[in-house]
C-alpha cells in the first residue's frame, strides 16, 4: 500500500477557495467564543462597538482590532491568577502552563485545556509528518523540559505519530550527544544556535556528527536560522543530514513549516491559522508576493486563551510558488525575516539582523557566534560587529576582513567596527540567542 | 481537473460523509457515556481525554463535510 504523504490529505489538498470558506467559517467560530467567554474580549470589541455578528465576510476581518503582546501582560494583572480575564474557560479547566521566553520582556503566560494541549499536538503532527518524521523514527529532544513551551508539543506529536521518543531533558550537551549515539537516534530538534553549538561540542569530544552519529534529519525552531541559507548549509555540512524548519510561538501555536521539496520557503497552516501580512508603517494589507510586512494571525481552535488578530511583530513575506509536494497551503519566503521592533534605522538604513548572520556565516574561516552592538556616538549611529575566526585561519585575518567588510556593506549598505575575539569566547546560547543588542535607547536616558 | 481526479474527489467526499457521521456517533456515545458515569473520576477524566481527541477528528474531517453543506 502507498503511504500517505500527508497528516490530513483532505485538509492539506483543499482547493483554495474552499480552505478560504474553511477559514471564514473558523475565525466567525472562534471570534463569538472568545465573545462570550472572555471578559477581556468582550470588553475589548465592545470598547470598539463590535459585535460577532458585524463579521460576515472575509473583507470584515479587518474591522476585528488586534491585540499585541502587551496587552497580554497587562491582563495578566487581572483575576484569574495568573492568567487573567482573557482566559474563556474556568479556571479549573485549565491543565498546561507554559510561558513565552521573555526575550522581548516580561514573560506571557499561557494556560491551555486538555483540548488546546492535544490541539497542539495535532498542528505539530502536520508538521513533523510534512518532514518526513515516521513511525521508524528514534527522535531525541535535547531540550529543558520545563516552563518554555519549546518542543514539548513537538514530542507529543512524534509520540502521536508514532516515533520512539527520547526526552534528553536535563542531560549536558556532551551526555546528550553520547545519548544520541549510544541509541542510534536519527532525529533531533533544536534551535539552531543549539545544533551548531551541539555539532561544535561533538567535535571538540572527537565525535564527528557526519561519520560518528546517525542523525539524518533535523527540525529547527525558535530562531530563524533554519531559513537563513548560510545558517542552514553549515548544519547540513557538520551534521550531514536534512534540516527543516517551523516557525511558532507559545500564544499562537505551530503555525508553520518547510517540508523536503519547500527549499526556503515554509507552508502556513491554513486551516489552523489565519496570516494577514500588515505593511508596518501603514497597515495596509499586503497580498501580493515578495513585500515584506508583519503577521497578524489568528489562531482558530485553541480554547483557554484564544488568540484573535494578534500582532506578532514578525516580519514575513509571500512566496509566488506553490510547492511540489501538493499542499495548497500559501507558503512564505524565507521565514521569519526579523522583527519588526528589530528591525531598525541604523545611519538612516533599514537593518534586519538576520542579513548580517547570513553574511557571517557564509564565510567558512568565521565561528558560528557573533554579535552586533549599535550605540551613539554624538549625534551619530556607531554599529560594531564582533566575530571570532575558528582556530587556524589566524593568518588570513586581513583577507577575511576585507571580504566580512565587503559583503556587509553589499547585503546590509552599512560600514561597521570590525571587532574580532578570541576562539570560543563570545556567548553560547542553549536557547534563543540574543545576538543583536541595540543600546541607544539605554543611552538617552 | 480530468476524469480520474473527478473521480477520485467524488470517492475522497463520499469517505468524508461516511468519516463525519461516525465522529458524530462517536461523539454521542461519548457524551452519554458521561451522563451515566458523571461522578466517577475515573470516567469523567478519561472520557475528557477522549472527548479532546474526538474534537481533533471533527477539525480534521467535521468542519470540511459542514463547509461542503453551506454551499
Amino acid at each position: 500500500m502507498k503511504e500517505e504523504i500527508y497528516w490530513n490529505p483532505y485538509i492539506e489538498t483543499l482547493p483554495r477557495e474552499k480552505l478560504r470558506m474553511l477559514q471564514l467559517k473558523k475565525f466567525k467560530r472562534i471570534l463569538k467564543w472568545a465573545y462570550d467567554n472572555s471578559p477581556f474580549y468582550k470588553r475589548y470589541y465592545q470598547s470598539f462597538g463590535l459585535e460577532p455578528e458585524d463579521i460576515r465576510t472575509f473583507e470584515d476581518i479587518r474591522k476585528v482590532p488586534k491585540i499585541e503582546k502587551d496587552m497580554l501582560r497587562d491582563i495578566q494583572k487581572r483575576e484569574p491568577f495568573p492568567y487573567g480575564d482573557i482566559l474563556a474557560v474556568p479556571l479549573e479547566e485549565v491543565v498546561a502552563f507554559r510561558q513565552t521566553s521573555g526575550t522581548t520582556g516580561v514573560p506571557v503566560y499561557q494556560g491551555d485545556t486538555w483540548q488546546d494541549w492535544e490541539w497542539q499536538a495535532e498542528c505539530w503532527s502536520y508538521i513533523l509528518y510534512a518532514q518526513t518524521y515516521r513511525p521508524r523514527d528514534r527522535v531525541f529532544f535535547p531540550f529543558g523540559y520545563n516552563v518554555f513551551t519549546a518542543f514539548w508539543n513537538a514530542h507529543y506529536a512524534a509520540e502521536k505519530i508514532g516515533c520512539e521518543v527520547i526526552p534528553g531533558g536535563v542531560l549536558n550537551t556532551e551526555a546528550r550527544i553520547l545519548k544520541m549515539r549510544e541509541l542510534k537516534c536519527n532525529a533531533f530538534m533544536a534551535t539552531p544556535t543549539y545544533v551548531l553549538g551541539m555539532g561544535e561540542t561533538a567535535l571538540k569530544m572527537g565525535i564527528d556528527p557526519k561519520k560518528d552519529l546517525f542523525i539524518e534529519k533535523i527540525t529547527c525552531a525558535g530562531e530563524p536560522g533554519a531559513s537563513i541559507p548560510s545558517t542552514r548549509k553549515r548544519i547540513e555540512e557538520i551534521w550531514g543530514a536534512k534540516v527543516y524548519d517551523h516557525i511558532g510561538a507559545t500564544e499562537i501555536g505551530a503555525w508553520s513549516f518547510s517540508c523536503p521539496h519547500s527549499g526556503f520557503m515554509l507552508h502556513v497552516n491554513e486551516a489552523f491559522f489565519l496570516v494577514e501580512i500588515e505593511d508596518v508603517e501603514t497597515g495596509e494589507l499586503i497580498e501580493e508576493p515578495g513585500r515584506q510586512g508583519k503577521m497578524v494571525v489568528t489562531t482558530f481552535d485553541r480554547i483557554a486563551k484564544p488568540c484573535i488578530r494578534f500582532d506578532s511583530k514578525d516580519v514575513i513575506k509571500w512566496a509566488d510558488i506553490e510547492c511540489e509536494c501538493g499542499r495548497t497551503f500559501r507558503m512564505i519566503d524565507g521565514g521569519v525575516i526579523g522583527r519588526a521592533d528589530d528591525i531598525t534605522k541604523v545611519k538612516g538604513v533599514l537593518l534586519a539582523p538576520t542579513a548580517i548572520e547570513e553574511v557571517v556565516r557564509s564565510i567558512p574561516e568565521l565561528s558560528d557566534e557573533y554579535e552586533v552592538i549599535v550605540t551613539k556616538k554624538g549625534d551619530i549611529d556607531d554599529i560594531t560587529l564582533r566575530i571570532e575566526i575558528k582556530p587556524g585561519y589566524e593568518k588570513k585575518e586581513k583577507e577575511i576582513l576585507t571580504r566580512l567588510q565587503n559583503d556587509l556593506r553589499i547585503k546590509t549598505n552599512l560600514g561597521y567596527n570590525i571587532e574580532i575575539h578570541p576562539y570560543g569566547s563570545l556567548p553560547r546560547y542553549d536557547v534563543k540567542a540574543r545576538r543583536f543588542k541595540d543600546l541607544r535607547k539605554h543611552q538617552q536616558v | 481537473m480530468n476524469l480520474s481526479g473527478e473521480r477520485r474527489r467524488r470517492i475522497m467526499d463520499e469517505r468524508l460523509i461516511m468519516l463525519s457521521e461516525k465522529i458524530r456517533d462517536l461523539r454521542g456515545i461519548s457524551e452519554e457515556i458521561l451522563r451515566i458515569g458523571g461522578d466517577i473520576p475515573a470516567l469523567t477524566k478519561n472520557m475528557k481525554k477522549i472527548l479532546a481527541n474526538i474534537k481533533m477528528l471533527e477539525l480534521n474531517f467535521s468542519d470540511l463535510v459542514e463547509l461542503e453543506r453551506k454551499e
